[in-house]
């Protein structure tokens, strides 16, 4: 199974000298599993650009039916805006299947994605596209994509509904966590605040507890976690709690505790330049101590073969 | 002497399960939920103690945790755990979009019984519902759900008395004069009973067998005794409980007092503890109106 990363950046492209390296696409991350020939596509990012570019110059894309199957964490700008400059939409050879956590049976995901492919925000209509496009809105649970290929679909903790996939295949195991921050107990655990709850804060205390363990038993056997790393842990604290993204070592922490054996670190914040990048991964990548996992900061471009 | 049955108009329960998917919060509560909702800093406890004034919202976001979450070991009774799971902003979101998915005023939506008389026996079977469940033994951390089986015990009276408004008048008629209960007034009325609606409800918004049994069976409760069915019984005797003090439904009939008394000697409550009890439901009552009263205000 190879993971591709095509974007790695949070929250907005960063073109620019000082993003060169780790490249400034938002997030896209392609796996394709072994021996089948089938596109799996994590999140529609800027990132996603480069890939359609990338598969339509592949062998038999555009003579026979070429299957991509694209999985939304959430549907926050940063994730989806690559979608209509994604070339293989524009293949009537092209069968896609878009999956995403939608919050509403009334807003389906084809709305909120079709959406962008509007009059009023882009040139092409949706029912423009020459591909087959079919939209599955998705709850939590398993998800049939055929060919020995197992993908489970689980909740992360973000201000939007937001997923975190499994991809198994031949014994393979890759999951994604982003956008994320550890669930935590956020109804005040002090009695002196005139909103305190004795109930509210000793349920909100297990409700956390049992959401972090149901996502560490999630991601557990995986070979590589794809894991939210925008903050430290110090910026984290300062003020950013809530807006559901991890620290680097909050990310660490989970690896650890699933027994991934690679964590490879992504979402970087757009403030963060390739020498920032560079030192962070001076202080916390490599092989974790004991029998920990490989720490890794994606970069565009970086392929792992698992 | 009791008067004549009524002629029962076997009402369609089609009507009633397309009313449950456009049912929207109480009018009671619905300014100082839009106020909190749209506040940007709302903290977690003052969502949660907003959203537990309204046995509708309180059910729509249950709904969306347990319709969403297929992996839990069981389905998500309480508020605190649904906005930990789900955020504070998916959340408020989904408040917002049912808060006024119908406007209606007061009088309109509440045509047999006031939305406030609703509001407050609702609230009043809550609160009681948890300070038993205190003094039954249940740790804090799970006293929440006695809390909001007795919030949203009721519902199942919302789309009745709003789809079939005459008959619901009617029925609250009968039940006063004859000292029927209501369920059976509705029952003879109507054809269809709040619990069976209540039930219909449950089901269709995902709320698991203990809550689906509290909406459904807190006028037919099991034993006391009778083991792994305490949320109905507490339910029932929180509901019985509250009729004594007088917080019933106003126009909205009693619910049986022979009834009532044979549940009060079956939990062999003394006439003291009673009494506490409806002083502590008084003060929450209280203290939720004043927190309501606020929103007006500001």
């Amino acid at each position: 199974m190879d993971v591709t990363f095509w974007g790695v950046r949070g929250s907005i492209p960063t073109p620019g000298y000082d993003t060169a390296r780790y490249g400034g696409n938002t997030l896209c991350i392609e796996i394709a599993p072994e021996g089948c020939g089938r596109t799996l596509v994590i999140d529609a990012g800027s990132g996603i650009r480069s890939l359609g570019n990338d598969l339509i110059t592949r062998s038999g894309w555009t003579e026979g039916a070429a299957r991509v199957d694209l999985f939304l964490s959430h549907t926050h700008l940063d994730h989806i805006l690559g979608l209509p400059f994604f070339r293989p939409f524009y293949h009537p050879s092209t069968r896609a299947v878009i999956y995403g956590p939608v919050i509403s049976a009334a807003d389906s995901l084809e709305q909120v994605i079709g959406g962008q492919l509007s009059y009023r925000y882009f040139p092409v209509r949706q029912v423009e596209l020459s591909a087959e496009i079919r939209y599955v809105d998705l709850t939590e649970g398993d998800i049939e994509v055929g060919d020995g290929i197992r993908v489970g679909a689980t909740y992360l903790n973000h201000p939007l509904l937001c997923m975190g996939y499994r991809v198994e295949q031949g014994g393979k195991i890759v999951c994604t966590a982003f956008d994320t921050e550890p669930f935590h107990n956020i109804f005040t655990s002090d009695p002196t605040d005139p909103g305190y709850d004795e109930q509210m804060a000793l349920e909100g205390e297990r409700a956390a507890r049992e959401a972090e363990e149901r996502l560490t038993r999630f991601f557990s056997g995986a070979d590589l976690l794809i894991y939210d790393g925008q903050f430290t842990a110090a910026e984290y604290r300062a003020g950013r709690a809530g807006w559901g993204h991890s620290a680097i070592e909050h990310a660490v922490a989970a690896a650890e505790k699933s027994g991934a054996r690679r964590l490879a670190l992504v979402h970087h914040d757009p403030m963060r330049s390739d020498e920032e990048l560079d030192e962070l991964a001076r202080i916390h990548g490599g092989f974790r101590p004991g029998d920990g996992p490989e720490v890794i900061f994606a970069r565009e471009g970086l392929r792992l073969t698992l | 002497m009791a008067q004549a049955l009524p002629f029962s108009r076997h009402r369609p329960m089609s009507k009633v399960r397309a009313y449950i998917l456009r049912m929207a919060g109480l009018s009671t509560t619905t300014l100082k939920v839009l106020r909190v909702c749209n506040e940007p800093d709302t903290s977690a406890n003052t969502l949660n103690r907003v959203i537990s004034l309204d046995p509708v919202l309180t059910g729509r976001v249950l709904q969306l945790v347990n319709s969403a979450y297929y992996s839990l070991p069981s389905k998500v009774s309480s508020l605190t755990r649904a906005i930990i799971l789900l955020g504070i902003n998916t959340v408020k979101n989904v408040v917002l979009s049912f808060a006024l998915f119908e406007s209606f005023s007061k009088q309109d939506a509440f045509r047999a019984f006031s939305a406030d008389g609703f509001w407050a026996h609702s609230l009043s079977v809550a609160v009681a519902a948890k300070l038993l469940a205190a003094e039954q033994g249940v740790p804090a951390s799970e006293r929440e759900d006695y809390f909001v089986a007795g919030l949203m015990h009721d519902i199942g009276k919302i789309p009745l008395n709003h789809l079939f408004p005459d008959d619901y008048r009617q029925a609250a008629q009968w039940a006063h004069s004859s000292g029927a209960p209501m369920y059976e007034a509705e029952q003879a009325v109507i054809g269809i009973g709040h619990g069976e609606v209540g039930g219909v409800i449950a089901k269709r918004w995902e709320l698991g067998p203990m809550l689906a049994e509290a909406l459904s069976l807190h006028h037919e409760p099991p034993s006391p005794r009778h083991n792994g069915v305490r949320l109905v019984g507490v339910v029932a005797l929180a509901d019985v409980l509250t009729h004594t003090m007088g917080a019933g439904i106003p126009g909205g009939g009693g619910d049986g007092e022979a009834a009532g008394h044979r549940t009060l000697e079956a939990w062999g409550l003394s006439p003291e503890s009673v009494a506490a009890l409806a002083a502590a439901v008084a003060r929450e009552i209280e203290k939720a109106q004043v927190f309501l009263e606020i929103a007006g205000r500001e």
